[in-house]
């Protein structure tokens, strides 16, 4: 892990995504206080967090694992934080029932971790970390051992939970979608490095590295050369001829090397008339994907683009049609 | 396998036999009424009231129960906190050779652990008697003790201890609520495994008992040398029985789990 500073908002919702060991959940583990980093230091609230134990902070964490007590039960589980606070019995027994009904496992809490379902015992490990109400929650891909359908309800009911009861949630997670729609803000890791910081729309609209454009969504990278810039725009021109106009935040030089980010769902294929000029193109495939059909265009003279399609939208190419291509301003970005 | 074909049949039939046929015939004996062990003569009872008023015996059998309670809990305890030091404190030096050395005890002859301790408790001046036993089995055990709970311990998902940790528990905290409580049947069986081996020890307790402090096995022994007699039939058909019931328990308590 290498040069990396965060500032967490209060009551935000912000996941950590990147591709399996990218440090994510190290970094998880360091606000944990699991592990010590060599150098720096987590700050909570303008206290810092160096060689404080991970009993002594005010946040917690929820395993991927769960890591449930199989020798307690499930009100046990969820007790556990509060035996060393210093509320009394009674106020416990009434917190561990509050959770318990926040989770919707209301009279199940004398079971034990054996005898619940993969999402029952989810929504244990969830309650038993939020039972102190920490300052913070950390999540280590809790949605992981979950099955699709039970994944996407749950996410549903995780962001739900997290703003009403405000408390900043800190996700680990290598799902895309899920951190897409559940997140206020997305870090993306890479290699131990954040990368990119901002809400899903910019991380997916502007990504800044060509590892961003690839890791969140589909894109199609294309190599280029800069023609020149003005009003915030770059012209890059590509070896198969043609030009494409994309947004960018570095200055280039003309004649710089970069590549040109396009979302599939951002190309607008329009039939070919007359003379070939722009971006032209010929249909190789056409894939029925459900929700969308994703043709594959072959460029004149080089790559193959992916551009998607509603189902049922009007004009749909078909295989063997030449096709022009067509980009809105601002829906590419040119990356370095 | 749907079926035991003849061959097979036989060969664990001549298995079993070979285990356990020898402690059958002992249980048979014990019931024998004559007095000539290999000769039967019909069924009885008399040698176990022999052993009823048998008072040696009586003292040499609590000697041993009183042996094996102790150094099993004694081994427990330091076996448990040596397993607990060996897999979860940090690295520190001579933790592999602290491993190595806990499979020595195993490996070693008996004569050599016993002539060792003797000449230790002769040469510190400690006058030799139950508790000096006690020690002896206690050291021949832990080594045991901490091997099955060590393998445990190894198998236990580290996250249990962090979530305790992360949940506000002082590392203390953390060991008598989750650590222990996810050992116990490690800690169980080990502690079972010490009272048995003790429980069996002849050659070591030869060495380090002194005058007064007869356990069972060299009771047994001692007799044996002037003759077996039935009565030790039924001593080793009680034993057994023991044994048996021990292992029963803890089978049937690991089956709740």
């Amino acid at each position: 892990m290498d040069g990396l500073s965060l500032d967490l908002a209060e009551g935000e919702f912000f996941c950590l995504l990147g591709p399996s060991g990218c440090g994510k959940s190290t970094l998880l583990r360091i606000l944990a206080g699991f592990e010590e980093p060599d150098d720096g230091e987590a700050v909570l609230d303008g206290a810092s967090l160096r060689q404080v134990p991970p009993h002594r902070r005010a946040l917690n964490m929820m395993f991927q694992s769960y890591a449930l007590f199989p020798h307690l039960t499930v009100a046990g589980n969820v007790g556990y934080g509060l035996r060393f606070g210093d509320l009394g019995r009674r106020d416990r027994a009434e917190r561990v029932r509050e959770m318990l009904r926040l989770v919707r496992l209301d009279g199940l809490g004398e079971r034990y971790p054996a005898q619940l379902s993969g999402g029952q015992r989810q929504r244990v490990a969830l309650a038993r970390a939020l039972a102190r109400r920490p300052r913070v929650l950390l999540l280590d891909e809790p949605l992981a051992a979950l099955d699709r359908t039970l994944r996407e309800e749950t996410r549903a009911e995780l962001k739900d939970l997290q703003g009403r009861l405000g408390t900043t949630f800190v996700m680990v997670t290598h799902d895309q979608d899920e951190a897409m729609t559940i997140a206020d803000r997305i870090g993306i890791m890479q290699a131990g490095r954040l990368v990119q910081v901002g809400p899903p729309r910019e991380v997916y609209e502007r990504p800044r590295t060509r590892f961003v454009a690839g890791f969140v969504g589909d894109t199609n990278l294309l190599e280029g050369v800069v023609v020149g810039q003005h009003g915030g725009l770059t012209r890059v021109a590509l070896p198969s001829g043609g030009e494409i106009a994309g947004a960018s935040e570095t200055a280039f030089s003309p004649g710089a090397p970069v590549a040109v980010a396009v979302r599939p769902e951002r190309i607008e294929l329009r039939p070919l008339a007359g003379e070939p000029s722009g971006l032209t193109g010929e249909v190789a495939e056409v894939v029925f994907a459900g929700p969308w059909l994703e043709c594959r265009v072959k460029l004149r003279g080089g790559p193959v683009l992916r551009v998607t399609r509603p189902n049922g939208a009007a004009l749909v190419p078909a295989p063997g049609d030449s096709v022009a291509l067509c980009v809105p301003a601002g829906a590419a970005v040119v990356l370095p | 396998m749907r079926r035991l074909s003849a061959v097979n049949l036989a060969v664990l039939g001549f298995g079993l036999l070979f285990l356990y046929g020898p402690i059958l015939l002992v249980v048979l004996f014990s019931f024998n009424a004559s007095r000539l062990v290999t000769v039967w003569a019909g069924f009885s009872t008399r040698w176990y009231e022999a052993l009823l008023a048998n008072a040696p015996l009586g003292a040499a059998l609590l000697t041993s129960l009183k042996v094996a309670l102790g150094s099993a809990a004694l081994a427990t305890v330091l076996g448990t906190l040596a397993a607990l030091a060996l897999v979860r404190l940090r690295r520190f030096r001579g933790r592999r050779l602290f491993t190595g050395l806990l499979y020595i005890p195993l490996v070693l002859p008996e004569v050599v652990t016993g002539l060792s301790l003797l000449l230790l408790f002769v040469g510190l001046g400690i006058e030799r008697g139950a508790w000096t036993v006690t020690l002896a089995h206690a050291t021949l055990t832990l080594s045991v003790v901490t091997l099955v709970v060590q393998a445990r311990l190894l198998g236990l998902d580290r996250s249990a201890e962090e979530a305790a940790a992360d949940l506000g528990a002082s590392p203390l905290q953390a060991l008598r609520t989750v650590t222990l409580p996810l050992l116990a049947p490690a800690i169980g069986a080990g502690f079972l495994l010490a009272f048995t081996l003790s429980l069996d020890d002849l050659v070591v307790a030869s060495f380090t008992s002194g005058p007064g402090a007869t356990t069972l096995p060299m009771l047994v022994f001692g007799q044996v040398r002037r003759g077996v007699t039935p009565e030790i039939n039924a001593i080793s058909s009680l034993v057994i029985l023991t044994v048996g019931l021990v292992l029963l328990a803890s089978v049937l308590a690991r089956r709740r789990r």
